[in-house]
């Protein structure tokens, strides 16, 4: 069933208004955008039967339901393939073992999640604007902090858990020992060649000497 | 005796001559706060229905674009941004009031570079043929006198592959939501209007236009007859609106 076109573009709008005020917070991906001026990529989630249309402009990106014109890059599959590609650490290789079709030039489209990618919001300078330098400073160190501390306590718990899944639990071999055996598979694989090389050789010098040694001469016993 | 031709102004029938003059009284009194009742009266939603309007138009730089009944200009400041320095925007509306607020309102945004504004009416439209790469007509057509008349000279002013887009209320497809909306248009609406723009009986009559506008298929054959060609329609929130779409060869 087809989406009301009025919700539809309500959710279109209500992306665009909060993608364009990330934006603003970082001119200098603003910037890069500006390079990919009046370029649409279509984006057809085909599970959903749904199809919405980025356009990009000096001054932000535009998300439209409806678009006649000529489009720059074309992205269809099912919504599954879309979240892979999302999740991925490296998108460009995900992006071409997914389910996802390009049509189009696919160059624009790869420079834009670069773009994307590298988006550095200053949230700091934002709050600045509402509240005022020395709250927003004190909110921004106090975020910062949380952060650092976030991290360490991921780091510290994935450690942990790495530990006691290797060395308490012996539930599955450390990385080390798992090189170590793969290197040992390795050595004795060459081993078993060179051994296999070595009989063969030997194999082929037998059948030459025996090729070579002359029939037994019977002449003496008939005098 | 003399055979009048008469049309119908909400639901009373006038004289055709009269329904300008009597559509233009209600306007002039409306036109102050126009946009707050349209925002108070539609929650806001006429507002994606203009930007659906916008999208379909597939208006581009450079473009010349007609915007007629456009009021305070709503669609006419997002196509003068589109359209941008090498293209044109005429802002076209038959009452002076409504014409006068939407010019003030696009100035006042810094919108005049590639802008118009013309009085004019659109079952005659002052411009000569094959003038524009799109019209649009927004909430306007319903209160026209002659409808078959104005498409006409709507598709006389629009180039050769030019679009023709009317966003007009319709009739809601289900029959709840129908009675639902006839029992809000007619209690609530003039309610609203006589409380925000001390104007009870012009939001009566919004309300009783809107009844009397032709129908989804209806309008999309009137123009047909007109002459535009590849004719459709979106209908927007059940029917409730709905925006015609039809193409100039």
């Amino acid at each position: 069933m087809k989406l009301d076109p009025t919700l539809q573009v309500a959710a279109l709008a209500a992306a665009e208004l909060a993608i364009n005020q990330a934006l603003r917070l970082d001119p200098l991906t603003c910037k890069a955008l500006a390079e990919l001026d009046d370029r649409i990529f279509a984006i057809r989630i085909s599970d959903l039967d749904l199809e919405l249309f980025i356009q990009i402009r000096a001054s932000g990106i535009v998300l439209l339901s409806h678009f006649d014109g000529q489009v720059t890059t074309r992205i269809s599959g099912p919504i599954k393939a879309y979240s892979q590609v999302l999740t991925s650490e490296d998108k460009a290789s995900t992006l071409i073992n997914s389910e996802l079709k390009l049509k189009g030039n696919s160059a624009p489209l790869i420079r834009l999640q670069e773009i994307l990618a590298d988006l550095d919001l200053d949230w700091e300078a934002h709050m600045a604007a509402i509240i005022g330098d020395v709250p927003a400073h004190l909110l921004g160190q106090t975020a910062r902090r949380l952060s650092k501390l976030g991290s360490r306590v991921r780091q510290a718990f994935l450690r942990h858990l790495e530990e006691y899944i290797h060395e308490e639990g012996r539930l599955s071999p450390g990385q080390l020992e798992v090189e170590q055996f793969y290197r040992d598979i390795h050595r004795l694989n060459v081993d078993t060649d060179r051994v296999a090389a070595r009989i063969d050789k030997l194999k082929a010098r037998i059948a030459s000497r025996s090729a070579q040694k002359p029939a037994p001469d019977n002449s003496h016993d008939q005098h | 005796m003399t055979d009048k031709k008469t049309t119908d102004f909400g639901y009373q029938q006038v004289d055709s001559d009269a329904k300008a003059g009597m559509v233009a009284q209600v306007f002039h009194s409306v036109a102050g706060k126009y946009d707050l009742m349209n925002d108070l009266m539609s929650a806001g939603i006429h507002r994606l229905w203009k930007r659906f309007t916008i999208e379909v138009s597939g208006v581009r730089k450079g473009q010349r674009v007609l915007d007629i009944a456009g009021g305070t200009g709503d669609l006419a400041a997002k196509f003068s941004q589109i359209v941008a320095a090498d293209g044109m925007v005429v802002l076209a509306d038959i009452n002076e009031s409504m014409l006068r607020v939407g010019r003030d309102r696009l100035m006042d945004q810094g919108l005049c570079e590639n802008l118009d504004f013309v009085q004019a009416d659109a079952q005659h439209l002052p411009f000569p043929d094959n003038s524009f790469d799109c019209v649009t007509i927004a909430f306007g057509l319903r209160n026209v006198t002659d409808k078959n008349q104005a498409l006409e000279s709507m598709y006389r002013v629009l180039k050769p592959g030019g679009r023709l887009l009317v966003l007009e209320f319709s009739k809601p497809a289900n029959a709840l939501l129908s009675k639902a909306y006839d029992a809000y248009s007619f209690n609530v609406l003039p309610k609203i209007g006589k409380l925000v723009a001390g104007d009870e009986d012009s939001y009566r009559y919004l309300a009783e236009s809107i009844r009397m506008h032709p129908g989804q298929e209806e309008l999309k054959a009137m123009m047909e007859s007109a002459g535009f060609r590849r004719c459709e329609y979106y209908n927007m929130t059940g029917g409730i609106v709905a925006l015609h779409k039809g193409i100039k060869d």
